[in-house]
């Protein structure tokens, strides 16, 4: 209850500010949109010089995208701060969330609020509705209910992996790279998992397991796949990063030592 | 030339400190290459079916694609974060001040940058290569000519994406998302210039307007080593470039003075 009292209190605050800067929010908004937008681009200049990637149709491929981009835009939306994590320990600001009494992590990502990624949350929302009209998919209560607890979970995906790369900065100090080249690998998500190698497809589901929000629950949604293997394997691998990377930053924490100023 | 004599400290400089940064860099690199592995897979798929897509063989768009990132240390539109990071910190005044000219000055500093991540980036892209040749067994020939117009699109390349990025700092006086501003320049670059896709792919109605842009010149380095771009018509788009290049170099110095005007310095 404190929680979410002290959400509402921070969430406040931020408001007051985005009032004050409206058209970095628009141009915020526009760009993250307008990046999505290229992607979008390159598939559909793709798809008129070849009818199916992989045996998949344009939509099926969209309604990968759609889906996948709804928690990537969640994510984005409310645990954003993650990403100044490297630089918050390297100019030893971290103290600051030590003194509170209150979870540290809660305060961490509470700090900040990222309205650009409602760009990606729109248009997930619109690929993922229209692909589905589309294709023409028997979608009913269940399978709705089960969108929403892909993406539920899906955010979880995101959001622990961005905590537990981001936590080797206690140790490594820059941690920038190791974050861009997991976050850049759910760019290859929106792709049929079908037309890689073995060892990526593996790296995709169990590794970096962007594919458990994007490929597998399209299959799904197709008919292709059983519910219970695809929200299975969501939510046990979710929980495990979860569990890893709560537990990197607990193990990152104690490894704190501030700056010296 | 001896105008320009006084900024090449300038440009040595930031050569120097790419190097002081190469082992990020290469970390950075070690991220390309394995993105450039995922985009092979991606195009070995779209090709199952077919061997010539919009006059593109397969392994002609893979040197495609490694030739754009080679040549893509070349517009960067990083002058966006140098400009309004000096805007915001107010460095600029200190800047303003001195008896060198502000763009030029910035002008040497970020070709230093690209040369000095170029330098890093040839063995990178040399190995990288040297696996595709093993791998598809790629027959590449090339001419001194084609050569010579490539590296001579170089500088006038880079003095339009500077200029181009030169003014969306500028904007950084009236907005502080400046994340927001490089994003969409660089998004907006990557798809009219062929970096995305090659623009052999764009329906005819949308290329009519792409060529309205100076932006397409940005891939004819590579479109030129690869045969796609007969040489007459590359030695007549080199001096249609040039010709933009001046007109967006006029357009960014206007431009810049009018924003001084505008801008606002705390303290000093």
């Amino acid at each position: 209850m404190r929680f979410f009292k002290i959400y509402g209190l921070f969430f406040r605050q931020y408001l007051k500010g985005l009032m004050e800067y409206r058209v970095d929010f628009l141009i915020g908004m526009f760009a993250f949109l307008m990046s999505q937008g290229a992607g979008l681009l390159f598939l559909y200049l793709i798809f008129q010089s070849v009818p199916t990637l992989s045996g998949f149709a344009v939509e099926e491929i969209l309604l990968m995208y759609g889906v996948g981009l709804i928690p990537k835009g969640i994510d984005h939306l409310f645990f954003d701060n993650i990403w100044l994590l490297p630089r918050t320990i390297i100019q030893g600001q971290m103290d600051r969330y030590l003194l509170r009494p209150i979870s540290p992590l809660y305060v961490f990502l509470i700090e900040r609020f990222q309205p650009d990624a409602f760009g990606e949350l729109v248009l997930g929302t619109i690929l993922t509705s229209v692909s589905i009209s589309r294709l023409a998919l028997n979608v009913g209560f269940f399978q709705v209910l089960v969108l929403l607890g892909i993406i539920l979970v899906g955010v979880f995906v995101f959001t622990s992996l961005k905590l537990l790369t981001a936590s080797t900065s206690f140790w490594l100090k820059n941690s920038y790279p190791l974050m861009q080249i997991t976050y850049n690998i759910s760019d290859f998500t929106k792709y049929p998992l079908s037309i890689f190698p073995k060892a990526i497809r593996f790296l995709m589901t169990a590794v970096i397991p962007f594919a458990l929000v994007s490929y597998y629950p399209a299959l799904f949604l197709l008919g292709r796949l059983p519910f219970w293997q695809m929200f299975g394997a969501l939510v046990l691998v979710t929980s495990l990063f979860s569990f890893l990377g709560y537990l990197m930053w607990n193990r990152g924490l104690k490894h704190y030592e501030s700056t010296g100023s | 030339m001896k105008r320009l004599k006084k900024y090449w400290p300038f440009m040595r400089a930031s050569i120097m400190q790419m190097f002081i940064y190469r082992g990020t860099i290469w970390l950075w690199l070690i991220v390309d290459v394995f993105q450039f592995a995922m985009m092979v897979f991606l195009w070995k798929a779209v090709y199952q079916n077919n061997d010539v897509i919009n006059g593109f063989a397969f392994t002609e768009m893979l040197l495609y694609y490694l030739l754009t990132n080679l040549f893509f240390v070349f517009s960067d539109v990083e002058a966006i974060y140098a400009v309004a990071e000096e805007i915001r910190e107010g460095r600029i005044s200190l800047y303003l001040t001195k008896p060198i000219s502000y763009r030029l000055r910035l002008y040497f500093e970020l070709l230093g940058r690209s040369l000095g991540i170029l330098i890093l980036l040839i063995p990178v892209v040399f190995l990288t290569g040297f696996t595709l040749f093993l791998i598809f067994d790629i027959v590449w020939i090339v001419t001194l000519e084609q050569i010579l117009i490539a590296v001579l699109y170089v500088p006038l390349v880079f003095t339009l994406v500077f200029s181009f990025s030169f003014l969306f700092g500028t904007f950084s006086i009236y907005t502080t998302n400046v994340f927001g501003i490089s994003i969409f320049a660089s998004v907006f670059i990557r798809a009219v210039s062929g970096q995305l896709i090659p623009l052999a792919f764009y329906p005819d109605s949308l290329l009519s307007v792409l060529n309205l842009l100076p932006f397409r010149f940005v891939s004819y380095p590579p479109l030129v080593l690869l045969g796609k771009v007969a040489t007459a018509d590359a030695w007549i788009g080199l001096a249609t470039l040039a010709a933009w290049v001046l007109l967006f170099v006029g357009g960014t110095a206007l431009w810049f003075r009018a924003s001084l005007k505008k801008m606002v310095v705390f303290g000093g």
